[in-house]
């Protein structure tokens, strides 16, 4: 029984829940991403402007893997590169910080994919860290640990960290969601300096406003989440540093939205109508007449941009001229205003797609592998598959979801309202409600401005936001810090000192 | 005995000696003519968009000759004589070790060789008796035959003809009184060469000659014009289609729409209404030719999905008595066995429209089969304002003159464009009335003099509809319902008031009446 006794004395001493958490993911991702069979992403046709646009070209025979097969290896261009940049994305300094891994350990005309994986694991393991610290930090024990297993369960689910060996942008995506969570609740809970969390926020975020053309509107959201901080520092130096990043941070957003391509407009503009007031339009042929279109449109109900085949070149210069000119953003928003049953209908089919993140055309294996085209892998996605048997696919659901969450925190918010010099305590809150927001926000814009189309992949944000609340949440409750807040703490930290729950139930807790 | 049997002899040689020349040249194309090999310096996928590749190629298929293209770079010149009729089309750069190596080749072989633009190494063109000489272009007065141009125009081609031997098939009078060639075939056919073809109809008609003499087609064939109107789509103008066929109709002239399949919700009404402008059309001269989808991307393992949506717009086509008597596609579907078996092979007629780039490759093939009947395609405003008119008149080949219903697009176009059409030399003929049977997805569809069947159902005899009365009709019978409704309201109402009527006159007659 003393053995017992000092053996869990050492490892608590020794090993933190967000180490064991950290450690954990970077364990699961090992077996999920680097292990034969290795599990990855296939290409649906996106892959070429990154990939070309980073020097990397595609062996023979690559066409044949679209959709079912995720490939490993691709050609290093060595010569001049014809290609130049086609997508301005901030996955490219990741891409090109792998080719040079990659070359500095393995080969100068092949490159794997994996050492992609490894540095999008290195980050998640990073970001997995620090947001279990943030929700663990003078918690006990025990708890602690529990929370760095849901933390393990939620964060390297495959279904998650299958896209590090693609070439999709949703990476990026997940690991900056994770960092900006993580570095919001560090401030929360005043555990480190001002410089390496804000420091941090303010770096997620810009990746993650710059990895996908479509995430540049967020930048405004996130911009105003970082204002938010001024409730924290309050010194001048720190003031002016955070109104500038936050500034620097809406200037990207807007910037990056500014550099979407006509290509990225009109395909977005075409599935807005197609994939979108056609879809669900009682009369597709009323709707058009509601846009004073050619009612022979109708004939695009469903069909998407991408399609293999169709009657004329979606680019063509006949639809620029009488389809792409006669309807824009503002007069689908408007068109919805005044037909609120087809936009609850594109919510609800929204809805049915939140939480798939494991594309369902997507094969997981390379070819290699012997799995047949399209196979999807199973291996560690208990999370996921929980997500999707349990979560209603409702927009009712989202509504519930987040009356829920504001109210549920809403008590310890009051409670920092009222407290004097504790504008940390406010960013919990704050943290919620702006990740909701972003939910309804992309949800709205993505459904106005691309139809349902490409839905599953579009609304990534839903899911890896959903996963960071509920898993704030689930520890909150855990800890029993659901309806109060943390204690803050005041001074820098020391080395890490957790009591145990002897120590606690002495007087550990110092509230 | 012996007598007779040498006169017997002598009669049969005789016989055989008189036949018609077209019967031994059939007959001896059929044991002696493999494929019509093509050789390039570019790769195999980038060398049809030069447009030599396919004015060959198409020429040789129009012919029923198979064609094979193959890059220079890559080909075992071992294989040469596995081969009756070489092209080769300069048109990059090959090493110039296998170059020379080639023409060796070709020189102690017994191919037929046609070069087309480009140099020629000395010893080559001494053997050959061919001198050639380089401008960077030049203008004169250019004759085929018997057709001249009348007027200068100005050749961009580099390497120009200065002497040989042989038939010459394109004759440019320089405006310095030079005579210069842009093609020549030797007198035993066994040698061609033609200069580059450039942007102007004139050369791409004296490479028709010349491949004409080489293959010793010319004489085979009496060609046809059609003329044929493109891009007509589901989203066209319908009442400007509607003005054109009426036009035409008019003056009659015949033609062929193209027009473009819808790939999605093929029961809408906007595919009904698409299926009966085009039975308009057909009804007013037209000859329907289903063009090719607009491929975007290509996916593998997409199950025959082109095979699937063009059935089923041709099954909606035959729902609404129109008849899709051909395919008109880019010239590379040809040389991709993906296309060839999912679209091309199940039509009758085929034209053949530029390769725009990126060309979508599925199966890559190198060689092509002739389909049944191919139709050039040239643009129209080329043949109509063409120097050489007169030579679209009597065509070697099939050529369908082409223009695009976009620039009809006012009335004053129209008008403007029926009356070019009267006034050219030209004669349209009618495709329908063309004797041909094809079996298309499963439809067997027939024509011969203007009468077209369907499944041996009589396509012309059908009642004509035009598609504002089917419009009327299909207003008529949304508004029937609602209609209805207010009868039975209104009998109801009458009925009621009757009702009251009566009681009321009861009441009426209870309270005064009796008093």
């Amino acid at each position: 029984m003393k053995n017992i006794s000092t053996h869990w004395s050492f490892i608590t001493k020794n090993i933190s829940p967000s180490l064991l958490a950290a450690v954990g993911v970077g364990f699961i991702c090992l077996f999920t991403l680097f292990v034969q069979p290795i599990r990855g992403v296939a290409d649906n046709g996106d892959f070429f402007r990154v990939a070309y646009s980073n020097g990397l070209y595609y062996f023979p025979n690559y066409d044949s893997n679209y959709f079912g097969y995720f490939v490993s290896k691709y050609g290093i261009l060595n010569d001049y590169n014809e290609n130049g940049t086609l997508i301005f994305t901030s996955q490219s300094l990741i891409i090109r910080l792998a080719i040079l891994l990659n070359k500095l350990l393995y080969s100068h005309t092949i490159f794997d994919i994996r050492f992609q994986a490894g540095i999008y694991v290195v980050l998640l393991m990073v970001g997995v860290f620090l947001l279990v610290e943030a929700v663990t930090f003078r918690v006990e024990r025990f708890k602690g640990y529990l929370i760095a297993i849901i933390a393990m369960l939620i964060f390297a689910d495959s279904a998650y960290t299958e896209y590090f060996n693609s070439l999709y942008g949703e990476s990026l995506m997940y690991v900056s969601i994770v960092l900006i969570a993580a570095s919001c609740l560090l401030i929360y809970r005043n555990r480190y300096p001002f410089w390496f969390t804000t420091s941090l926020y303010y770096i997620s975020s810009l990746f993650f406003i710059t990895s996908k053309q479509q995430n540049a509107p967020l930048a405004l959201i996130l911009g105003a989440i970082g204002l938010i901080f001024l409730f924290v520092y309050k010194k001048r130096v720190q003031f002016w540093l955070i109104i500038s990043a936050s500034l620097l941070l809406s200037m990207t957003g807007l910037a990056g939205f500014s550099l979407i391509s006509d290509q990225f407009k009109d395909i977005n503009q075409y599935q807005a109508m197609s994939r979108g007031v056609l879809l669900h339009a009682k009369s597709p042929e009323g709707a058009l007449d509601a846009f004073s279109m050619n009612r022979q449109y109708a004939l695009l109900k469903g069909t998407t941009y991408y399609q293999e085949y169709t009657s004329i070149g979606v680019a063509s210069s006949s639809l620029q001229k009488n389809f792409y000119t006669k309807y824009g953003f503002v007069s689908i928003a408007s068109y919805y205003l005044t037909h609120m049953n087809q936009l609850a209908d594109l919510l609800n089919l929204a809805a049915r797609d939140w939480l798939q993140v494991r594309p369902t055309y997507l094969g997981n294996f390379e070819r290699s592998s012997g799995y047949k085209f399209g196979s999807h892998t199973s291996f560690f996605s208990l999370y996921s598959y929980f997500c999707q048997w349990a979560v209603p696919r409702k927009f009712g659901f989202f509504v519930f979801w987040s009356f829920s969450l504001l109210g549920l925190y809403f008590p310890s918010f009051l409670d920092a309202l009222r407290g004097k010099r504790q504008g940390n305590l406010l960013l919990r809150y704050i943290l919620v409600g702006g990740f909701l927001i972003m939910e309804l926000f992309a949800t709205l814009t993505s459904l106005i401005g691309d139809g349902d189309a490409d839905v599953a992949k579009y609304l990534f944000l839903f899911p890896i936001t959903f996963s960071c609340l509920f898993f704030m949440a689930l520890s909150d409750l855990i800890s029993g810090h659901l309806f109060r807040n943390h204690e803050l703490r005041v001074s820098m930290p020391k080395p890490l000192s957790y009591p145990t729950s002897r120590e606690r139930s002495v007087g550990g807790n110092q509230r | 005995m012996r007598q007779r049997v040498i006169v017997f002899a002598a009669l049969i040689v005789l016989m055989l000696g008189t036949m018609p020349p077209f019967v031994s040249r059939a007959a001896s194309r059929l044991t002696v003519h493999k494929d019509v090999l093509i050789l390039t310096d570019k790769t195999v996928k980038t060398s049809f968009l030069d447009s030599a590749v396919q004015l060959v190629s198409e020429y040789a298929l129009s012919h029923k000759l198979p064609v094979r293209i193959r890059q220079l770079g890559d080909f075992n010149l071992n294989q040469l004589n596995q081969y009756h009729d070489i092209v080769y089309i300069q048109n990059g750069s090959t090493s110039v070790k296998k170059k020379n190596q080639f023409y060796v080749a070709i020189k102690r072989s017994s191919v037929k060789f046609l070069q087309i633009g480009g140099g020629v190494p000395d010893a080559f063109a001494r053997f050959y008796h061919l001198r050639l000489v380089s401008y960077p272009s030049l203008t004169g007065q250019l004759s085929i035959g018997h057709h001249s141009s009348g007027m200068d125009i100005t050749m961009s081609a580099t390497h120009f003809i200065q002497n040989g031997v042989g038939e010459k098939t394109g004759v440019l009078k320089n405006t310095g009184e030079r005579t210069l060639y842009t093609g020549i075939v030797s007198s035993n056919k066994n040698f061609a060469y033609l200069s580059e073809l450039d942007d102007n109809d004139e050369q791409d008609a004296v490479a028709v000659e010349t491949l004409g003499t080489w293959l010793h087609c010319r004489e085979k064939d009496d060609g046809k014009i059609f003329l044929t109107l493109k891009d007509i789509t589901p989203f066209s103008d319908y009442r400007q289609l509607t003005d054109i066929a009426q036009a035409l109709y008019k003056q009659g002239i015949p033609y062929i729409a193209v027009v473009q399949p819808v790939t999605a919700n093929f029961n809408s009404a906007a595919m009904t209404r698409y299926a009966q402008q085009l039975y308009f059309l057909q009804s007013h001269g037209a000859s329907i030719i289903v063009g090719a989808p607009f491929v975007y991307r290509v996916d593998v393992n997409d199950h025959q999905l082109l095979k699937q949506l063009m059935k089923e717009f041709v099954d909606q086509l035959i729902a609404n008595h129109v008849a899709p008597l051909g395919f008109s596609s880019p010239n590379y579907w040809l040389f991709d066995e993906g296309y060839r078996e999912e679209s091309l092979n199940h039509f009758h007629v085929f034209l053949p429209q530029s390769n725009l780039p990126p060309l979508m490759w599925r199966r890559v093939a190198s060689t092509a089969q002739p389909v049944t009947s191919l139709i050039v395609t040239i643009p129209l405003k080329e043949a109509l304002t063409s120097s050489i008119q007169t030579y679209y008149s009597t065509p070697p080949i099939n050529y369908g003159l082409t223009i695009s219903v976009n620039q009809l697009n006012t009335a004053k176009r129209i008008e403007s464009f029926v009356n070019q059409l009267k006034n050219s030399n030209l004669s349209f003929n009618d495709l329908s009335h063309d004797p041909m049977s094809a079996t298309t997805y499963q439809h067997e569809i027939q024509s011969d003099g203007w009468h077209v069947t369907i499944d041996d159902q009589s396509v012309t005899n059908q009642p004509y509809r035009h598609w504002q009365i089917s419009r009327s009709e299909q207003i008529k019978k949304k508004t029937d319902g609602s209609r209805n409704v207010i009868i039975v309201f209104f009998t109801l109402i009458l009925f009621v008031f009757l009702i009251l009527l009566v009681i009321g006159r009861y009441i009426y007659i209870r309270k005064y009446l009796r008093r």
